[in-house]
């Protein structure tokens, strides 16, 4: 196998299905939305870097972010707004099932 | 600084893959906690409408209520996102790595002259492995760079603790290989192995811990992948465990007869095929000596006493994260196999997940009751007749 192919499947798998019934772009795009929102976790972490490294008067230079771990407060806020960030993209998910799972029309009672 | 090392080989995470693989987790974990549930509830209101349908009070099939799940919106979801998660994962795992290849090459060629290393350019990877990724691992336990090196055996270590939220003795990843060596301690409690054997044992992970329970022993491991095996023996040495390593395949090694006491598998069998299986307890039953012990460890789930939902999930495992014969083995009869060919004194049942290096004559937990995921693992052995 030629480098290029095997740098190819160290990027994508081998064997990779989409369910019967399901729209492949709707199972494309979850896929986009859900590497989106990976990315934008990420930058939220990195802004609360800066802003971390701010209130102590350090400069925020791409090394020092790099390097900067975040003490037990921070990981629990960080942790905190992670959740917030999945739920928020995931809840319609959520929500088409609750409102599959609700009864029927009821104004006729 | 960035997060410290967990080991010596394992890839260090700066900031941005620190939070790259704690939404992984994050988004693993939400979906588990809140997508599971409602196709839980799902798969069993649907058992239940085909059974009654069906009006014989049979068991309804994965297939029946598969084709009615099909058209609904919260179990395409769940597939789609549930891949999608498992996709973020290696792509993390795969970011934190390839950033520092070189240095991890370079450790791994320094490592101390400890045990070893054999590998087999002309290996040829079993057909069930090589058809699909397995769990979705691009390349897989066996597509290694051109250039050799550890880059799929970092890969996988980075990732595994991330697979099993943790779950499976933490970033070590060794509960698997203290709970191997519990059910030896409880069931066998006589055996002093003077040679070991682990089959597909990827990273050392769990070799290290069974090493740990037999200091006095000689300890092996075979596995496909070079890279994975040469990841393993560096990740050994530099802990201090001298462990053999030889790419290989169970069902047909280069060792010779009677040469082993104890050989085991950890969550193999199902990532091989229903021909392989009697092949690989044969081959266990020519490697031990008489009086050995062979030891499969396998996923804590039976098909026979599976819910609705068990079986759905375990049609994902199998449909979906690549490992196509997951339902084969949990429907296998193991023990039946095992003494058809030959062995005596076979056992099958539920041995409680060990977290941390189990102790001789304490009780370990086997039995018929399954306590689930994480805490429970399905444990098939057995002796060859012998002295």
């Amino acid at each position: 196998m030629s480098s290029v192919a095997i740098a190819r499947r160290h990027k994508l798998h081998k064997g990779r299905r989409v369910a019967p019934g399901v729209d492949p772009r709707v199972d494309t795009l979850v896929g986009m939305v859900l590497a989106l929102t990976s990315e934008v976790a990420i930058l939220r972490d990195r802004v609360d870097a800066h802003e971390r490294l701010a209130a102590t008067q350090t400069p925020a230079t791409p090394a020092t972010v790099d390097d900067f771990v975040p003490d037990e407060a921070a990981q629990r806020e960080r942790a905190a707004r992670r959740q917030h960030l999945i739920d928020k993209v995931c809840r319609p998910m959520v929500a088409a099932e609750a409102a599959a799972a609700e009864p029927e029309d009821a104004t006729d009672d | 600084m960035a997060a410290p090392r967990v080991h010596p080989m394992m890839a260090v995470s700066n900031h941005d893959e620190q939070s790259e693989q704690q939404f992984v987790v994050a988004l693993k974990s939400y979906l588990f906690a809140e997508l599971d549930p409602a196709v839980r509830a799902l798969s069993t209101r649907t058992a239940k409408d085909v059974a009654h349908r069906g009006g014989n009070g049979a068991k309804p099939s994965l297939q029946d209520i598969r084709r009615e799940l099909e058209g609904h919106e919260i179990y395409q979801h769940w597939i789609s996102a549930q891949r999608a998660a498992q996709e973020l994962m290696w792509q993390a795992a795969n970011d934190c790595v390839d950033r520092q290849r070189t240095e991890l090459d370079e450790l791994a060629r320094t490592a101390p002259a400890l045990g070893s290393v054999t590998t087999n350019p002309d290996f040829v990877v079993p057909r069930y492995l090589a058809a699909t990724d397995t769990h979705m691992m691009p390349g897989s336990y066996h597509v290694d760079p051109v250039d050799g090196g550890v880059r799929q055996g970092a890969v996988f270590d980075k990732a595994a603790s991330l697979y099993s939220l943790g779950r499976q003795g933490g970033q070590m990843n060794d509960m698997r290989g203290d709970t191997v060596a519990a059910h030896v301690y409880e069931r066998f409690p006589d055996l002093a192995p003077a040679r070991i054997l682990e089959m597909g044992c990827t990273i050392g992970n769990s070799l290290i811990a069974v090493a740990r329970a037999f200091p006095q022993a000689e300890v092996h491991g075979i596995d496909v992948g070079a890279s994975l095996l040469r990841y393993a023996h560096a990740r050994a040495a530099r802990l201090g465990v001298k462990l053999h390593f030889t790419q290989a395949n169970a069902e047909r090694t280069d060792f010779p007869d009677a040469h082993f006491d104890l050989v085991f598998s950890s969550a193999v069998l199902h990532e091989t095929s229903a021909k392989a299986v009697p092949r690989i307890i044969a081959e266990c039953m020519r490697l031990l000596r008489p009086g050995g012990v062979m030891v499969h460890l396998e996923v804590p789930f039976r098909a026979d006493e599976a819910s609705a939902h068990d079986l759905v999930r375990a049609d994902y495992e199998s449909r979906f994260n690549n490992e196509p014969f997951w339902m084969g083995a949990v429907s296998a009869d193991l023990a039946g196999l095992a003494t058809r060919a030959g062995f005596v004194d076979v056992k099958a049942g539920f041995q409680d997940a060990a977290f941390g290096p189990p102790q001789h004559g304490r009780p370990a937990g086997f039995g018929e009751v399954n306590k689930g995921g994480y805490k429970s693992w399905y444990l098939v052995s057995g002796r060859k007749p012998g002295p």
